[in-house]
This record gives C-alpha cells, structure tokens and sequence, in this order.
C-alpha cells in the first residue's frame, strides 16, 4: 500500500485556472487537481516520478480584473475577469517515493497569473501516512484513471470524465 | 377474452360506488367488497368488467382470477397498492386521502368520511361501452383524486386516481416482461391452488428499480449556451412519453424506472445520444414481494448502522479509563460492528449476483482525442469550426454542441437583458432530493400511524411506489402555481423560464428576493405543509442573485447543489441558509426601521463582527427587536442574518 506525506498548504491569493469557453469571465477550481500540484512539485523538486493531489478546506472568492497588453502596439485587449481565491488553507498528499526527499516547510508558485503576484503557496508538513482505512466517498479532486492506484482508489464506481492535456512526445504536441 | 380489451386502470371503479341492495342479501353493501354480487347481478361480457370482479384472491372474496391476464392484474394491483395488505389492522376507514404532506391528524381525528358518489347500473353501463382508459380518468377525474385507494385508516394515504394508474403501468410491464400463467392452471381451480401459485410467482418474478440522474459535460456560461437546458427537456419529455409505462417517477434531471428483466438500462442511451448526455444510475433486481422503489436502500441502512456503531463504540470507549481505551478498541469495534457487516455482507451477495448495481454510463466516450478539442463540452473532437456572428469570436465545437446551438436562442428575453446595463437578476431553482423524499415521507408515515395507535408503526410505514406517484402529482401543481404566483407578481416580461423548476428573474432590488420567498412560503403552506415538521425538507430552493453579466456557470454550480433547506446568495455580498421549518418565522421579524437596517446593512460590508457587535448590544436590541431572537432562539448563524439584513435594506 503507498504513503503518504500530507502537507498543509496556505496561500494568500491563488488562481486555479479552469479552461473553460465564456467570454471574458475565467473561473477557478475550487480543488487541487493532480495536474496542477504535481507539476508545480516536480518542477520544484525535478522529481519526474512524484505524484501528488490535494483538496481546498477554505478559502474566499474573490475578483481580479485584468487587461492583457500587446507588447509591441501597447493595445490592450478586452480585459478579462479572474476569479481569485484568497486566505487559501488546503491539504495536498504527496505519494512517498525512494527518490523523494522533502523539507518540512517550503514554499511553491502555483496555478496562474504567477508574475503578477498570485500563487505563492507555503507549505508545511503535517503528517506521513502509513496506515488509513479506506472507505467508500465523493472524490473531491480530480485524478487521471491511470494513477488512481497511486491514490489507493480500489475501485471507481461512478466516475466523472474530463480530458487532460498530454505530450505525445517532446515535438509532436499534445493528445487530450 | 384477449389482453388487448382489459383496461386495468378501471379495475377498481367500484371503490367509487355507493353501498347497493342485491337480490338475496341484507341490507346495502360495498359492491367492491362483494364483486360475486355484482358479477351474478349483471353479467357483462368484456374483459374490463371480469378485471372489476375478479381482482383479489383474499379470504373474503368469493370469485377470483381466472386467467392469465386477471392473474396479472391481481399483482399489479398489489404492486400499486400504498401498503402491503397485511401490515395495517383495520381500526376504523375513511375514505378520503390522508397525504402524509398535507394533512394534519389533529384536523382528521374525528371525521369519518364516507366518498363513494356512484350507483352500481351508472358504473355498468360505463364497463359496458368499452370505455378506455382516457375516458375513466377524464369522466371521474374529480372522484378520483378524493377517494383514498384504501379507506382503512392508516392506509388511506393514496389516491384512487394515483393506483389506477399505477395499476395500468405495472400490468403493461408485467405483460412486457412476458410473465404468464397457462390459463388452465388458473380455470377452475380452487382459491388456495390460486393463492399458492400467486405466492409462488410473486417471490419468483425480477422487476429492476433504477434510479438515474442525467448529467451534462457542457458548461453554460453565454445565453445560447442555456439551450442545453432545452435539450435536456425535450429529451425528459420524450423520455417520457415512449417509455411512460416504465417511469414511476421524474423531475428534471431524475428518473425512477421500473423494468422487467428482459429490458436493459441501455434503452435509455437511445434518447441520449443526440446531446451526448450522460447518466449516474443505481439498480437493484428484486422479487415482486420484496420490491421497493429505492434502489439504495440496503446502501443507507448500511450507513445508518455504521453511524450507530460509531456512536455505541464512542459510549462504551469513554466508559472505559483512557489507558485502557486503545486496547479494548478492536473487542468494542468487533461487537458493535456486527450488523453493519452483516448489512455489508448482504449487498456484497447481490453485488457478486449482479442484483443491485450503480455506476455511470456515457454515451460515447474517446479513448483519446486529437486537437482540437470541443471548446463547449470538452468531451468530443471538434468537428465544426464556426465564426459567432456577434462577437466575431471562432468556435471549435463538437457534433453534440453544434446540434445544441443551432437550435436557436430561446431565451429571448435573456438575451435582451444581456445588452442593457444595470440589470440584476434572481436564477431560481426548485429541486427534489429523492433519498431525502423517502426519509421525510417515512418520518410523516411513522408520525400518522403513531397517532392512529396503529403498532410497531416503525415496521408498518414502509413507503411504496404509489406513494411517491401521489406526491409527484402534488409536486407539479406546485411547481406550475409557482411559476404563475411570479410571473404574477414580477411580470411575464421579467420571468424567463427555462425548465418548470428553474426561473431567472429581473429583478430591481435584493429586496424582490424576499417576494420570491414570500410566495414560496404561501406555497409550501398550501402544498406540503408538513414538511415544515421533518428532519429535513426534500424540497430545495436555492436563489442566486447577481448582474446579468455573471457567468451563468457559476450560477450553476450553487443551483445545482444545495446545501440547505432554502440558500440565498447575493453574489459579492453575502450568502444564507434557511430551514424550511424558520421560513415563516424569518419573513415575519421585526427587524426594525428602514434606515437601522441600512446602517446595519453597511456596518456588515465593513465588517461583520461589528454589525454582530451592534445586533447583541442594547441599543441594537431596541433598534432591531427580533434579531437576537433569530440568532439565539432560532439558531441562525449571524452571517446568514446579516444577508438577510442586506436583502430588506436594498
């Protein structure tokens, strides 16, 4: 059975980006996807093999309007609406691995708009995990079917689909 | 007699008549108590008319089914019926419909109500003209509706008109599940032979109870993005019209279906394809004794043993010293845990039997998909590049997304409010928890038989299909007054109705919020009352206000999940959660003047442990006398109080 280390994770102001179509108004996700905090972790720590999900326990939702700027005619276009989450606290479960050596507490960018300011999340460890009871519940964040044993899930019983971006090779893009 | 003539809907129209003198017999009696008197007294020769007599094979009746078709008729009837026959001792009859959310036993108590408004030769000469189904209902609609299906008391909490009907559909799915007795076998033959055979086939025959609920991938956030909406009712309409026999229950995004054994739940996938909708289901194959119209229910006992046998573990652990408390954990666990395995071990059985099942079924789902992806749903490639004509925006959408936009914009007045500036408006949602409904309705049923003095009412109050059927006719009179009180109080121009149970509303103030609560109130009195009294209500209204220019999903995602009885949200300004039970008494505060509610309103904008601070203190308690009151008495969470002070003072 994995382990687990489980961090707590606060940030003043984060921006979970959700791709969605509408206009002008840009929503966050109100969890932390598998996609959002393994990469920002392996691009920390250049461990190609962690794994890692997480769950928002609190937060306020707040807006940021924003007008992105052509560099070279300096024209503004159609200013676009953030949603922001503020005075975030979370949990995210690090899956433990030989490679994978982690401070108690330090300190990551996450999600979007990071050189503007948004994204800076501490993080301290709480726990490791070695031993939990598994029981039947609402996932409340998301995870690719291919890792779902790396998050114990035994079995799936009504899942909710969606499609994530993947590099078919260094060149060759991407396959949702 | 063929199957083809039998209308099971009339089978019981002799509960409509009044009691009758026979040739031979003593006094006037109940012609559906004695359906041999009627059958010697004028014999009609179509099958309708040997469905009307030859229903029941109890001990007091003297003729019984002789035929396949009767035969089945006879379990349809117990199918439909609002108990099982044998749990309620008769203590006394009434004949009008005791509805478990409507009445109160206090204003029954003492009236003994006798509805049976026809004569006998009335009744046969409508058997005898061959008369449909359409025309029974039509011509003794008003009848029916007031006479209980079972006069006992304690039992009367159906309608005729609901176990006709009820009846008709289970006949059909008994027949389509192609369950039939050879006639011989049932052709004189004795009572007990009958009897037997009935009880033999009634724990041998499988009907599947599936509950679904119908899900979108798209994310409506544009005004023509709300066709989906449409979408999804035409394709519950359809649904229901090709599949009537089979759905004992719908809103709108919920089914209940029941299908014989020979039909899968892939029938439905027909009527989803051309949205690519998807489904979560729960299934459960039971015997026709044992059938229960929710399919989760061994899943809930076995979490209510659960919870029990972790508050039993928790009271014996802390009468045990806390150093010994980890070790005698596991013993304590061991023997408080006993009858949540054993529940758990009985659904692991029918799982491994496949006899119960949940899961979720997808219409089409790509393994992979190559860019571009659709940008609406997210869930096929995109097939169809097109330029929007307004904002000059390209789209990339799939087949599915490119069906739904090009059934037009029919939120006209939407649309329109979209352009103007200023304009606020109330999304407003009506829903139905169905695993609340069985609960609240068992609690009411428990609470009738308690004071009926009928026993063990905890046993006897088991909630069958009829009983939600009834509910569902109230449920639409409900929502279709509702829809009329606001358009009546707001303006036909100022109501978008996008489904029967979801309104957007333009609206001046917050303070119209308070209107739509009002209404809601009156409605709810009138309606389902008594679901003031339970645990929960499985009624759900939840009001999102905003600009018109907020995104709609994020409308959606609050509408879509309420947390509370009713939930208010004031986009930028506040949330509040209400129970339904406080409704009444929330409307009717006295909150104070006009202006201490403004000051107070704008106190909370800064900071709401002041605006707590001003409601406990002594001048805020002269200024708003009723506010402590619904903080300490009523139990609402001052913030909640505080969106409430925001929504008056607008």
């Amino acid at each position: 059975m994995p382990k687990y280390l489980e961090y707590t994770l606060k940030s003043d102001s984060l921006i979970l980006g959700e791709r969605i179509k509408g206009g002008i108004f840009r929503p966050s996700s109100k969890t932390l996807r598998w996609s959002t905090i393994t990469m920002a972790l392996r691009k920390w720590t250049g461990n190609k093999k962690l794994h890692a999900a997480g769950v928002l326990d609190s937060y306020k939702s707040n807006y940021f309007v924003y007008s992105p700027t052509e560099r070279f005619t300096k024209i503004s276009k159609i200013p676009l609406q953030v949603e922001v989450l503020n005075n975030v606290e979370g949990r995210i479960y690090i899956v433990k691995n030989d490679d994978l050596e982690l401070p108690n507490e330090f300190k990551i960018f996450l999600g979007a708009l990071i050189s503007k300011g948004f994204g800076k999340c501490e993080l301290i460890c709480n726990n490791e995990l070695e031993e939990f009871k598994i029981e039947q519940g609402i996932l409340n964040t998301r995870i690719p079917c291919e890792y779902k044993e790396k998050f114990s899930i035994e079995e799936v019983i009504k899942p909710i689909y969606g499609y994530l971006f993947e590099s078919t090779s260094k060149t060759t893009g991407f396959l949702y | 007699m063929t199957d083809e003539e039998l209308v099971p809907e009339i089978h019981d129209i002799l509960k409509l008549c009044e009691n009758t003198e026979f040739p031979g017999v003593e006094g006037a009696v109940s012609p559906h108590s004695n359906p041999h008197l009627v059958y010697n007294y004028n014999k009609i020769e179509n099958s309708t008319f040997e469905g009307v007599c030859k229903h029941h094979h109890g001990k007091d009746f003297e003729i019984f089914p002789d035929s396949s078709s009767l035969f089945l008729l006879d379990m349809a009837d117990n199918l439909a019926a609002s108990t099982s026959r044998v749990g309620i001792r008769n203590i006394g009859t009434n004949d009008m419909v005791f509805k478990l959310w409507k009445n109160s036993f206090k204003k029954i108590k003492n009236k003994n109500v006798y509805f049976r408004p026809l004569n006998l030769d009335e009744i046969l000469k409508f058997i005898s003209e061959n008369s449909g189904k359409e025309d029974f209902f039509e011509k003794y609609y008003n009848y029916l509706i007031q006479r209980a299906e079972d006069s006992t008391l304690g039992a009367n909490i159906t309608s005729l008109y609901t176990h006709s009907a009820l009846t008709g559909k289970f006949y059909r799915i008994l027949r389509d599940a192609g369950y039939s007795i050879e006639d011989e076998l049932l052709n004189n033959v004795s009572k007990e032979i009958i009897t037997n055979i009935y009880n033999e086939k009634e724990n041998e025959w499988i009907l599947n109870v599936i509950r679904i609920k119908l899900r979108f991938s798209q994310k409506p956030f544009r005004v023509k993005d709300l066709n989906i909406f449409r979408s999804l009712k035409s394709t519950i309409e359809k649904i229901n019209n090709d599949l009537s026999d089979f759905i004992l229950f719908s809103a709108s995004e919920e089914l209940l279906l029941v299908l014989p054994q020979n039909r899968e739940i892939d029938l439905l996938k027909q009527f989803l394809s051309k949205y690519n909708f998807w489904f979560e289901f729960a299934e459960r194959s039971q015997t026709i004794r044992n059938v229960h119209p929710d399919p989760e229910k061994l899943n809930k006992e076995a979490k209510n043993l659960k919870n029990e046998a972790e508050l039993k573990i928790k009271q014996q652990l802390q009468r045990i010293p806390k150093s010994k408390q980890k070790k005698a954990e596991i013993g304590v666990r061991k023997s408080c845990e006993k009858p949540w395995k054993k529940k758990i071990e009985e659904i692991e059985k029918e799982k491994n039997n496949y006899l119960m099942q949940e899961g979720t079924e997808y219409i089409e789902l790509f393994s992979e998909i190559k860019p571009p992806i659709c940008e609406i749903c997210q869930m096929a490639p995109a097939e169809y590049p097109r330029i929007d004509e307004k904002s000059e925006i390209k789209e990339e959408l799939c087949k599915y997304c490119q069906k739904i936009q090009e059934e037009g914009e029919s939120l006209k007045k939407l649309a329109k409010w979209t352009y103007e500036d200023g304009i606020r408006t109330a999304w407003l949602k009506i829903s139905i928890d169905f695993d609340i409904l069985i609960d609240a309705l068992k609690e009411l049923y428990i609470k009738y038989l308690k004071d009926l003095e009928i026993p063990n009412p905890e046993e006897n109050a088991d909630i069958r299909f009829s009983v939600i059927s009834e509910f569902q006719w109230d449920y639409e009179n409900f929502l279709s007054l509702f829809n009329d009180h606001i358009i009546s109080e707001f303006g036909e121009e100022n109501v978008e109705q996008v489904l029967d149970d979801l309104l957007c509303i333009k609206i001046e103030k917050s303070n119209n919020v308070e209107k739509i609560l009002r209404i809601y109130n009156s409605l709810i009195n009138e309606y389902f009352p008594r679901f003031k009294k339970t645990v929960e209500s499985p009624i759900k209204l939840v009001i999102s206000e905003s600009n018109v220019k907020y995104p709609f999903f994020e409308h959606w995602k609050y509408l879509d999940n309420p947390e509370s009885d009713i939930d208010i949200k004031l986009t930028g300004k506040g949330e509040m959660k209400v129970k339904l039970s406080h409704l009444s008494e929330l409307l009717n505060l006295n909150l104070g003047g006009k202006t201490a509610l403004y000051k107070l309103a704008k106190m909370a904008d800064v900071s709401k442990e002041l605006a707590y601070m001003e409601i406990v203190s002594i001048e805020g308690k002269k200024d708003h006398p009723d506010l402590q009151k619904a903080i300490f008495k009523m139990g609402f969470e001052p913030a909640d109080i505080l969106t409430y002070i925001k929504i008056k003072s607008d």
